[in-house]
């Protein structure tokens, strides 16, 4: 049975990667990611200087979702270059780098400076849903914008000879066209998607739980909605697919590369399975495999559109 | 870790700077070592290790240091707060064990809770901690004739670091019972670092509790995870075997701060 996947000419040992913002801090932790089976890795998001993010509450767990709003903390890009040359001293496994700002131009200072390090593939964080306050519309809300941010990460990445991916919103209603737009500014993949928008309210102390009142909502509630997503992007766009939102088993993983995805972000599942889940969820698919007697788990990708 | 709600019983001072805060909660189910995040809505939520749990009421022990003590130092009793938790893995103990519980400042906070909770096991127990200064020593009347006292400026007990109590106790031990002893220690971490190494220097197990940096408390957001096993402390820790603690690299040398920017011990 052969679970590897090669996306963008990048050899994963399988399609599980740890999901941007997941243990994502330090070079060690995403290491221990892959000792417990992940295929690959995605750092934090990184911004041009370092950010303290939200007081807590930044993350809460309920049966069906994990909610969170962190406020993209990070050391800043300079330290995490270093992060990632640490990384890739002691673990071979791909790192997909992560960028965060505000407009296309710092979007572009950002990446060049990541693009330093030895990161495999770059992914635009145009999505994040908790800034809105701080920042106005997220990027991924317009074609046009998103577009923009991609052309100018293009140009610096490219001549570093990295991919780069673009993270979008389940908030936006027209991420076909979205996505569409951000592949012919340059995007040579898309991730899908980012969390979803949402809140929780305490009713004993009658206050929203989260310090940012909203948050991103992750785990089996959104599920449903990034398959579609997912569904939507690989219909509009040849670019491949990291299929993230929700995952949580292995059959969870399967139905993201059924609708299209070529990798599949896994990162709250730790609230429902604890950490072990990265390499549980592989062996689900191996279990799977053997059953359906599938030699190339790369095969699953889009068949279910028939 | 959907937040439960707790209603503050009683507010008691323990030493300057220093009070505790008893909660009402029933069958918290906690042992000593792990900790809860208190939130105070508004404000922010924040790790405390428990300092007492006896099924019906918890206790923290808070040294008043930053806007979040300050808004909890404030708060009458009957109020009611949030928190997460018991979260972590804790201190650990055979029964019929000697245990040297060894504090720093308000690091000596969930030491009290361990020696009482050994001794339903039949272990015995002595109590070192140590302060800058008298007004800042915790439980000093908790455990007549088993605690054994520090400060730097010499204002009570032996003048300068616990760990020379430390090293003193060790030195006292009979072979016999060196091999029934365990040293569990919690304070500042360069404090933390010499007193796991005076255990080991003895041929003592220890175990000790590290502080990083919180965030969700559950192994998810990676902030507190601690070079170079990459383990979140949350999880994993915050106590560890002084043995794996003095393989990690960044053990006594470095934090990281809420940003992930590593600080200098």
């Amino acid at each position: 049975m052969n679970t590897t996947i090669n996306f963008l000419g990048v050899k994963f040992k399988n399609p599980i990667v740890v999901a941007s913002g997941i243990l994502g801090v330090t070079a060690a932790s995403l290491k221990r990611c892959v000792d417990l089976g992940a295929g690959g890795v995605t750092m934090k998001s990184v911004s041009l200087e370092p950010r303290t993010g939200h007081p807590n509450p930044t993350m809460a767990g309920y049966p069906h979702y994990f909610m969170n709003a962190v406020g993209l903390s990070n050391p800043g890009v300079t330290e995490s270059v270093d992060m990632v040359k640490e990384y890739k001293s002691v673990c071979s496994a791909p790192i997909i780098g992560s960028v965060f700002a505000t407009s296309a131009e710092e979007f572009a200072k950002v990446s060049e400076i990541l693009c330093t390090a030895p990161i495999d593939i770059l992914e635009i964080n145009l999505s994040c849903p908790n800034v809105m306050d701080e920042f106005g519309i997220p990027l991924a809300y317009s074609p046009e914008i998103a577009s923009k941010v991609v052309a100018y990460v293009k140009k610096v990445a490219e001549k570093k000879h990295i991919p780069i991916a673009a993270k979008l919103s389940p908030n936006a209603w027209n991420n076909a066209a979205i996505a569409k737009a951000c592949v012919e500014a340059g995007a040579d993949a898309i991730t899908a998607i980012n969390t979803v928008s949402g809140m929780t309210i305490d009713v004993n102390l009658q206050c929203p739980v989260l310090s940012n009142k909203f948050g991103g909502i992750s785990g089996p509630a959104l599920k449903p909605i990034a398959v579609k997503n997912v569904w939507d992007v690989y219909n509009a766009v040849q670019a491949p697919i990291i299929a993230t939102g929700g995952v949580t088993t292995g059959e969870d993983a399967l139905e993201m590369m059924l609708a299209g995805g070529s990798l599949v972000g896994v990162g709250s599942a730790i609230w429902w399975r604890g950490e072990k889940v990265f390499g549980d969820i592989v062996k689900e698919m191996e279990v799977y495999m053997k059953k359906k007697k599938i030699n190339k788990l790369s095969d699953l990708i889009g068949k279910a559109h028939k | 870790m959907k937040p439960r709600t707790t209603t503050l019983l009683k507010i008691k001072n323990e030493a300057e700077n220093v009070k505790s805060f008893t909660f009402a909660y029933n069958n918290l189910g906690s042992k000593p070592g792990q900790f809860v995040m208190l939130w105070i809505p508004g404000i922010d939520q924040k790790p405390f290790s428990i300092a007492n749990d006896n099924g019906k009421t918890f206790t923290l022990v808070v040294f008043k240091i930053n806007k979040f003590t300050e808004a909890l130092f404030n708060l009458k009793p009957g109020a009611e707060l949030g928190f997460t938790g018991p979260f972590g893995k804790p201190y650990t103990w055979q029964s019929k064990q000697h245990i040297i519980a060894v504090g720093g400042g308000y690091g000596a906070a969930p030491l009290a809770y361990l020696l009482e909770q050994a001794k339903q096991d039949k272990c015995t127990g002595e109590l070192l901690v140590g302060a800058r200064t008298k007004k800042l020593l915790l439980y000093t009347k908790k455990f007549p004739g088993n605690t054994y006292v520090s400060t730097n400026d010499g204002s009570a007990g032996h003048k300068g670091y616990i760990t020379a109590v430390l090293e003193e106790r060790l030195n006292k031990l009979t072979a016999v019972q060196r091999k029934k002893t365990i040293v569990c220690i919690c304070g500042p971490e360069p404090m933390e670092y010499a007193a796991v190494q005076v255990a080991t220097r003895h041929g003592v197990p220890s175990q000790v509790s590290l502080e990083r940096f919180m965030k969700c408390g559950v192994g998810i957001c990676g902030q507190c995870c601690i070079d170079n096993s990459g383990e979140p402390m949350c999880t994993c820790g915050p106590v560890i075997s002084g043995e794996k603690a003095l393989s990690l690299k960044e053990f006594g040398k470095y934090h990281r701060d809420k940003a992930g920017v590593k600080i200098k011990y």
